[in-house]
């Protein structure tokens, strides 16, 4: 097997560390990666030749749900102790962020400042509210959660965020985390390879790493990000000018923005709708429809649709987040009618599409090939929902 | 590189140290395993410390401006992977019957890291 040595691009707003910081976050990432291979994919052998026969003993057939398959994996000491292992280095993640967050944020905040001119534009709204679902839990386990304000112009939790999620995912999201926003732009581009849309919304953007590659694929066309959460729109502003990437940011609720009807082409999100809630999910669909102008399309990328997969712990393994990461929505996702919703929000139901999208994963660098722009994209991958506003009316 | 390897595994049960509370004696192991590799590098570092103090180095800075090369990189990626499996060495040893073939691969899930 390949050596992981993914590593980030530095840029002058993503925290550093120092030499025993950066070696404890290298660590952790290594021990995460392990972790997750143990209870996502070892853990398969233990419930194909330990699991299923106990079950069988005791009830004379093996388990036939994914509920059943879980609790009968929650008696095993293997399971016990990977999941444990996993959620145990989740938690070491985080923590070996903030001690340099911590540590550099006063110069980080100093930094954001710096490059608030440029390309872009930031409109804060301190008065919005923070939505219940983003209140209740820290989502994957990140103390303080995307919206934890701590300065005066804080910027910590985007800082938090791009170095966390990097390690998290084992850097295979790319040097500059842009590899789930290349991997809607070629969904997009496969699908409607000639389309030109004019003025592009990302919902729940974050720190715009997604955002940007929509910038570099329609270089003619205004692109806005939209957060409920400050500090990463300080931090996205600062790092999209710093790269020379003109996004137009502003602090909004995507249940409910101020911009007009029929504003955009295109309105797009990355992981966001698992991190809201039922309720939230119609309504940003129902906001989908009206921002879109006549013929305009919206695509969210989020979980896969686990119950195709034929083996039920493939499904449980995926499924873990929500009973170890902090992660309330994840086990309902799947059965949501995510169809009925958008028929709902008024999309005609010959235009709804729900598809599997690989992952773009970068191929970590070694001596032989040092090039670390080289990706991949994996079978399995994130559920596209996508559909479009009739051209007529 | 050695042809040969030696068994790392005593032929016998292990016994159960805490009765109806395995997890217990995994992470008896690993907090064990953890403490001695802290100790090696402690060890470590202190003999370089010595050594440079002595020659009348200061590596602090250095150390912490140091950027890995791509080699180092690799050569560093493949001590964690060494050392996470002594670490986590139980596990792999519990997992073992049930795998069709010490180097299977994809595993039984087939899925992306």
């Amino acid at each position: 097997m390949a050596l992981n040595t993914n590593h980030q691009d530095f840029h002058p707003l993503l925290p550093r560390g120092t030499h025993d910081e950066r070696a404890r976050q290298e660590f952790v990432k290594s021990l995460h990666e392990r972790a997750s291979g143990l209870s996502r994919a070892e853990a398969g052998w233990i419930y194909k030749g330990r699991v299923v026969p106990a079950f069988q003993a005791r009830y004379g057939r093996a388990p036939a749900t994914r509920e059943e398959a879980r609790i009968a994996l929650e008696c095993d000491p293997f399971w016990q102790t990977v999941v444990g292992l996993r959620r145990t280095a989740q938690e070491l993640l985080w923590s070996s962020v903030i001690d340099t967050v911590e540590r550099e944020g006063p110069a980080l905040i100093a930094s954001a400042r710096e490059h608030a001119g440029g390309p872009g534009s930031l409109r804060l709204s301190p008065a919005l509210p923070i939505p219940d679902y983003l209140t209740g839990v820290d989502f994957h386990a990140m103390p303080g959660s995307y919206h934890g304000e701590f300065a005066t112009d804080d910027v910590c939790a985007g800082a938090l965020f791009e170095r966390g999620t990097f390690l998290y995912t084992h850097g295979y999201i790319g040097p500059m985390s842009e590899n789930l926003g290349r991997g809607m732009v070629d969904f997009v581009r496969r699908k409607h390879p000639d389309w030109q849309p004019r003025r592009i919304l990302d919902m729940g953007c974050g720190i715009g790493s997604c955002t940007l590659p929509w910038v570099d694929a329609f270089p003619g066309a205004e692109i806005h990000g939209i957060d409920v959460a400050a500090p990463g729109l300080r931090y996205g502003h600062a790092r999209a000018n710093l790269l020379g990437k003109a996004v137009q940011f502003s602090q909004q609720n995507a249940e409910h923005t101020d911009f007009p009807a029929g504003h955009f082409d295109l309105v797009v999100s990355h992981i966001l709708l698992h991190e809201t809630s039922r309720e939230a999910i119609a309504n940003i669909f129902r906001e989908s429809f009206r921002l879109l102008a006549p013929g305009g399309r919206m695509v969210h990328a989020d979980l896969p649709d686990i119950r195709f997969l034929p083996d039920l712990f493939q499904q449980v393994s995926v499924d873990q987040d929500h009973y170890d990461n902090n992660e309330p929505l994840w086990a309902g996702y799947y059965d949501l009618d995510l169809k009925g919703l958008l028929q709902a929000a008024g999309f005609p139901s010959e235009t709804i599409a729900l598809e599997s999208a690989g992952m773009v994963l970068s191929l970590p660098p070694s001596s032989a090939s040092p090039d670390r722009s080289r990706t991949v994209t994996s079978r399995f991958g994130y559920g596209v929902i996508s559909a479009q506003r009739p051209i007529q009316k | 590189m050695t042809d040969f390897k030696l068994p790392r595994h005593a032929k016998g049960d292990r016994p159960a140290f805490f009765p109806g509370e395995p997890a217990a004696d995994r992470l008896l192991g690993m907090v064990m395993t953890l403490a001695t590799e802290l100790a090696v590098v402690r060890e470590r570092l202190d003999t370089i410390e010595r050594i440079t103090a002595a020659r009348g180095m200061d590596l602090a800075a250095e150390v912490d401006g140091y950027e890995p090369p791509i080699g180092v990189r690799e050569a560093r990626e493949a001590w964690r992977q060494a050392f996470l499996d002594r670490l986590l060495k139980m596990l792999g040893e519990e997992v073992a019957p049930f795998r069709p073939a010490p180097e299977s691969t994809p595993g039984p899930s087939g899925l992306p890291p």
